[in-house]
């Protein structure tokens, strides 16, 4: 079925799918910011969203055509192998494969469903003046979390993560009509937020000494011949405190029961089905595939930290999601549980 | 032991930097000030990636003198047709030595992302002020766990009455 629906776009549109997987929300975002009405912001968030389904679609029967391990390799401007001439990948590469796609999928389709349901909540929630600005931040954080699944590029995916995290602490600051709480929230989620992916960036940078490309293909070589390198090992525990901070793993969790307890309800749909889930992709794909799984679990003996962390998330975050009142609190806090056995 | 130190120097400040902005950030309850020392521990990244384009004896990355030529682009394009076939992506050789402009061009990117992310930020203290009339976060969380008790305390008294109606 997904390949009789992909074979309804054109061949030319499908061809450049991941690009315009970005492109189309963030086209329909600044249209939905200057319309004066919410409800013409609500059928942009729809169409932006359902344009992502679609491209999505096409991603998910493209990969599953390629043999196993390979993947679409897409690069922005033609900037690398293949029609444009370079013998390495010079640009960013969007790069495609069976685990990329199905992230898309979820994210898509979750965003296409949330935003279909979403009108009534935001009229109870949201004030009026402010709906078409809040489904234009929607549309940049769906846009922000896709770049994030999409990417090949290792300092694109944290300006990809730092667009959906800035629109994701503006959305949880809108809850504010119904509960002044939102705002506090949102202010100490964005000081973690922003520390992670600051963490991150400075991961990325120890990548970036120690080979010479920030393109994640090429790391997946270079890296496995810096075998003892300092630089890699600091490397990669930035990126692990900074991706973690993201996807509100155990120690690192705080911000996540408030910012969705106080938040709009359609944001809180979205938010716990998709955001942190992007982080942890993030994280499979730097910890799995960029840093192989020796480095990872015997080199860095991430296993006798990794899984007590995961044990310890799972018991307290149960624990205290018992004694929480708020209905949301309770959900947020069994989430972080559920995220410890993902772990 | 002493030019370890000071050969490094760079590193030391960008490490310094770091902490205190990071210091900044959880330690301080004004929230103007959290905002400050995030943007300080911003900084010492930027300063961290320029470490890492320095070349020595390298100049900033801007064509000067005789790799300078009037028409830049045209001349470069037809320098890599000539010569940059399947090589890498330099296509003509240069004279003079400059510094790798990679990591200038991922901070401008960056600085971008902190300007934004400070913007957010302020704009989010406004509205607490307006909110909560105060920007202490120390005052901010007594007053909304002052809330949250007055909560807690007529949540008890509704199960209390409605289990003595139920009783009667």
């Amino acid at each position: 079925m997904i390949d009789y629906l992909a074979s309804m776009v054109p061949a030319t549109i499908a061809a450049h799918a991941p690009a315009l997987l970005i492109v189309i929300p963030m086209l329909l975002c600044p249209l939905a910011a200057f319309m004066p009405n919410g409800r013409l912001g609500w059928f942009l968030s729809i169409l932006g969203t359902a344009g992502a389904l679609i491209m999505a679609i096409v991603l998910l029967s493209q990969v599953r055509g390629l043999p196993d391990g390979s993947a679409i390799a897409y690069y922005m401007g033609g900037w690398g192998p293949g029609e444009g001439g370079f013998a390495r990948p010079a640009g960013i590469e969007f790069r495609i494969d069976a685990l990329n796609a199905m992230v898309l999928l979820l994210v898509t389709s979750i965003g296409f469903i949330a935003a279909i349901f979403s009108w009534p909540t935001v009229v109870a929630e949201v004030r009026d003046a402010k709906r078409a600005m809040f489904y234009a931040t929607y549309l940049m954080c769906f846009m922000g979390l896709l770049g994030v699944a999409a990417t090949g590029d290792a300092f694109n995916l944290f300006v990809f993560l730092e667009i959906s995290s800035l629109a994701t602490y503006v959305l949880v600051a809108l809850g504010s009509s119904r509960d002044r709480r939102a705002l506090p929230a949102a202010s100490n989620y964005l000081l973690v937020g922003t520390i992670g992916a600051s963490f991150f960036v400075v991961g990325v940078g120890f990548l970036y000494a120690a080979t010479g490309t920030l393109n994640m293909d090429e790391l997946v070589t270079l890296l496995p011949q810096q075998a003892g390198n300092k630089a890699v090992m600091a490397g990669y525990a930035f990126i692990f405190v900074g991706l973690g901070l993201k996807a509100a793993m155990f120690p690192l969790h705080l911000w996540l029961p408030n910012a969705y307890a106080y938040s709009p309800s359609f944001v809180t749909t979205f938010l716990a089905a998709t955001a942190t889930k992007v982080a942890i992709y993030a994280l499979i794909r730097f910890l799995f595939t960029v840093f192989g799984l020796d480095f990872t679990f015997e080199g860095a003996s991430l296993i006798w930290i990794l899984m007590p962390m995961g044990i310890a998330g799972m018991i307290a975050c149960s624990f205290q999601a018992i004694f929480q009142t708020n209905v949301r609190r309770t959900l947020a806090y069994s989430s972080v549980a559920d995220r410890k056995s993902v772990v | 032991m002493i030019e370890f130190i000071l050969e490094r120097g760079n590193y030391w400040a960008i490490i310094g930097l770091m902490m205190i902005g990071l210091y900044i950030a959880f330690a301080a309850t004004n929230l103007i000030k959290r905002l400050i020392g995030l943007g300080l521990f911003q900084t010492s990244i930027v300063l961290f990636y320029i470490s890492l384009s320095r070349v020595n004896n390298a100049t900033a990355p801007i064509l000067y003198g005789k790799d300078y030529k009037k028409d830049g682009y045209e001349k470069a394009a037809e320098g890599a047709a000539q010569g940059g076939q399947g090589g890498d992506y330099g296509p003509q050789v240069l004279e003079n030595l400059y510094s790798n402009p990679l990591p200038h061009v991922l901070m401008l990117t960056a600085i971008v992302v902190g300007v934004a992310t400070l913007a957010v930020g302020l704009a989010i203290t406004v509205r607490i002020r307006e909110a909560y009339g105060t920007i202490e976060a120390d005052e901010i969380r007594a007053m909304d766990l002052d809330v949250a008790l007055a909560e807690a305390a007529d949540d008890a008294e509704e199960t209390k009455a409605a289990a003595g109606a139920g009783a009667v």
